[in-house]
């Protein structure tokens, strides 16, 4: 029987999340790698839909998710125990905005914390309102399509730019399209930060959510890929200030083909569809040079 | 016979030296007047060597209370030191170490909202937060509670956090001697931290999936916690006292001169040793006055007055606080005294000194005066004014020229 492949889980299926949920490939696949000597903090987030975990989960509340794994990792360190992961799942409401101090500070502090960002664009878990992360002129319950204002009305922040500029070991996007990609990331992560100890990794995965964005769910692996095939949502990697822009398609496929798919996005007008591609073709312009020159 | 040095010590630094001899093993703190040198000190200890533990620079209180309840889950020894606004920042993780049961010590040096100095406005939000509130006189006895701190949080009758509160610079920036135990002695009271349970343990190879019962009954288990914890402060008490020789009271309570007395005032903190010269004048012209320290404000230590009442029969009691409950025109130790004592057929008649807010000076003609309205009333059996403020007795405020 050497053809049986046996793979030690630490998730338990089922989940709570909603169908076509890319949350539960976020925390599958990163949980699962990193394996049973791991301890997980997961705030206020969809991510708290993951369903039975055979690792110890620590205590947070929503804007300290860094902060108490900061102590988890240093409790741990004291207790002697030695090359634990302790891997934050946030959302983008808890990592962008309410978190962001706390990562900020454990970021900076060096603390050996894999920080997974599964990015949805907006406060799923609490009813689709918007947040630093959401899409400009994207439909949300905060951000509603009236007959003054249409939508989110600011572009939303750069956030692995933000980490970056934090000088940690390993910033990284990746996409549920393309999970060896996201895995080699979250091993990486787990050699720089758990084993060589040089500080916070910091992994943003976009998490494609069919309840919030409005599309079915069976389509959660065609979304994400679209997101990475039209530039929406670039995969790169920054490892010790080496950059890396992990897929390069020859060419971008015009942005209205991901937007026309999201009833999020149903309102567009063709001026506001050409300026959201304008600003998706100058990002990935700065990151194709960057490719270019490796940093 | 015990080893002990003796140094003159601030109220900060008298912290910092029992946090060294307990031993702890996670600190994360964050600057905060008049908090900051307990702090600091820890951090010498660390770059010399002197203390083996992780400190976290950690970026605002309440990421610092979150990291508290991290490292808390993980099974070692804690503590942390924050005041005024930076405790009030923390609210959110401090109502949630209690419901984890994480056995941490706070240090609070006690600051107004409104001003540097010492009140009790910030640690009285917490009055209902779930933590032991062991409120000190002196450097010397923040470094002996400090110590009993760990052993009363701890102990797995009780495993609830503690807060050691002494007044912000009135102690914190004071020198005092202090006699500082040998670790040696030190060992013998404080054993290593045993966790009752571990929440974060890798090493496990089992799985446990954890349980917490729904909030009506833990809330009701953490009640039955903090009366446990009334006789695990006295027992406490007492065995510092047998290896030591220095004993607060009963550990909840400590009486000064309450015999025959038949008015008495209830004191809290630096204000104490102030009182305890004011009951020395009026005893010297004849006044049958005594004083009552209250150290532990939560638990709040209900039987213990009821007793002193039956035996003493007091006529009549004041509180003075450096707190008040607006709305309600006393402060919170009032109220939970007056609770106290109500069902008793001999109860006492009860007046409110609300004194020292924003730190404003507590002076001897103050609790002169608190003593002569007390007396009044236990003897025309009438109270005119229950409460009285510091300012309508003629206290200042502190006012500082550079701010």
């Amino acid at each position: 029987m050497s053809d049986v492949v046996t793979v030690e889980r630490v998730t338990i299926p089922p989940t709570g999340a909603c169908q076509g949920c890319a949350m539960v490939l976020i925390s599958r696949h990163a949980l699962d790698t990193l394996g049973r000597n791991s301890a997980v903090i997961i705030p206020a987030s969809c991510g708290a839909w993951s369903g039975a975990m055979l690792i110890d989960r620590g205590p947070t509340q929503f804007p300290s998710a860094a902060a108490a794994a900061s102590g988890v990792a240093r409790g741990l360190k004291a207790a002697g125990h030695k090359n634990t992961n302790v891997v934050v799942i946030a959302g983008d409401g808890g990592t962008y905005d309410i978190g962001l101090q706390a990562l900020s500070g454990a970021a900076e502090r060096g603390e050996r914390i894999i920080y997974i960002c599964q990015n949805n664009q907006a406060y799923m878990n609490t009813g689709i309102q918007r947040s630093g992360a959401t899409p400009r002129w994207a439909w949300t319950t905060t951000t509603p399509i009236g007959s003054v204002i249409q939508g989110k009305t600011v572009w939303p922040k750069s956030m692995p730019e933000i980490m970056e500029a934090h000088h940690i070991p390993l910033v990284a996007t990746a996409s549920i399209h393309n999970i060896p990609d996201y895995k080699r990331k979250i091993k990486l992560a787990q050699r720089l930060t758990t084993e060589e100890g040089k500080g916070l990794s910091y992994i943003e995965v976009l998490n494609t959510c069919p309840t919030g964005w409005r599309y079915s769910p069976e389509k959660m692996v065609t979304m994400a890929r679209l997101a990475v095939e039209t530039g929406f949502w670039p995969v790169y990697e920054v490892v010790e200030g080496k950059f890396k822009l992990n897929i390069k398609p020859k060419t971008l496929k015009p942005l209205k083909e991901f937007l026309q798919m999201q009833g999020r996005f149903r309102h567009l007008t063709d001026e506001q569809i050409a300026e959201m591609e304008r600003w998706v073709h100058e990002r990935w312009q700065r990151l194709l040079e960057r490719d270019e020159r490796g940093y | 016979m015990v080893k002990e040095k003796i140094d003159f010590l601030t109220g900060n630094d008298a912290i910092a030296y029992a946090v060294k001899l307990a031993r702890v093993k996670v600190i994360a703190a964050y600057p905060i007047t008049p908090q900051s040198p307990v702090t600091e000190k820890i951090s010498e200890y660390i770059a010399n060597g002197e203390m083996d533990a992780e400190f976290i620079e950690i970026e605002g209180e309440h990421s610092c209370l979150a990291a508290m309840r991290g490292a808390g889950a993980c099974g070692v020894r804690i503590f942390t030191a924050t005041c005024g606004p930076g405790l009030m920042y923390a609210h959110e993780n401090l109502e949630m170490v209690h419901r984890d049961r994480i056995p941490l010590v706070i240090a609070v040096p006690n600051r107004s909202y409104s001003s540097l100095f010492a009140d009790y406005t910030d640690s009285m939000c917490e009055a209902t937060t779930g933590f032991i509130q062991l409120f000190v006189e002196s450097p010397q006895e923040a470094l002996d509670t400090t110590l009993q701190a760990f052993r009363i949080a701890e102990d797995h009758r009780v495993l609830m956090p503690l807060m050691v509160l002494y007044d912000g610079y009135v102690t914190s920036h004071t020198g005092a001697t202090v006699r500082l135990p040998s670790q040696e002695d030190v060992d013998r009271f404080l054993p290593p931290f045993k966790p009752y349970a571990v929440r974060i343990d890798p090493s496990r190879s089992e799985f446990i999936q954890w349980d917490t019962p729904g909030v009506p009954l833990q809330e009701m288990e953490h009640e039955q916690a903090m009366t446990n914890a009334k006789e695990v402060i006295k027992e406490a008490n007492e065995e510092y006292a047998e290896i030591f020789g220095r004993r607060y009271g009963n550990g909840l309570i400590e009486t000064y001169r309450v015999e025959d007395a038949e008015a008495a005032l209830v004191t809290m903190a630096s204000m104490t040793g102030t009182a305890r010269h004011v009951v020395d004048i009026l005893r010297d012209k004849g006044e049958r006055v005594g004083l009552i320290k209250l150290r532990s404000f939560r638990p709040f230590p209900a039987e213990d007055f009821i007793e002193l009442q039956e035996k003493h029969g007091f006529k009549a009691l004041g509180v003075c606080e450096r707190d008040v409950t607006h709305g309600c025109n006393y402060g919170e130790v009032y109220g939970d005294l007056k609770a106290s004592l109500y069902d008793l057929a001999d109860r006492p008649k009860m007046l409110n000194f609300i004194l020292g807010l924003g730190g404003s000076d507590i002076r001897v003609q103050d609790l002169q005066f608190a003593y002569q309205k007390v007396l009044e009333a236990a003897r025309t059996g009438r109270v005119e004014k229950q409460t009285w403020f510091g300012h309508e007795i003629g206290a200042v405020e502190i006012r500082l020229a550079g701010f």
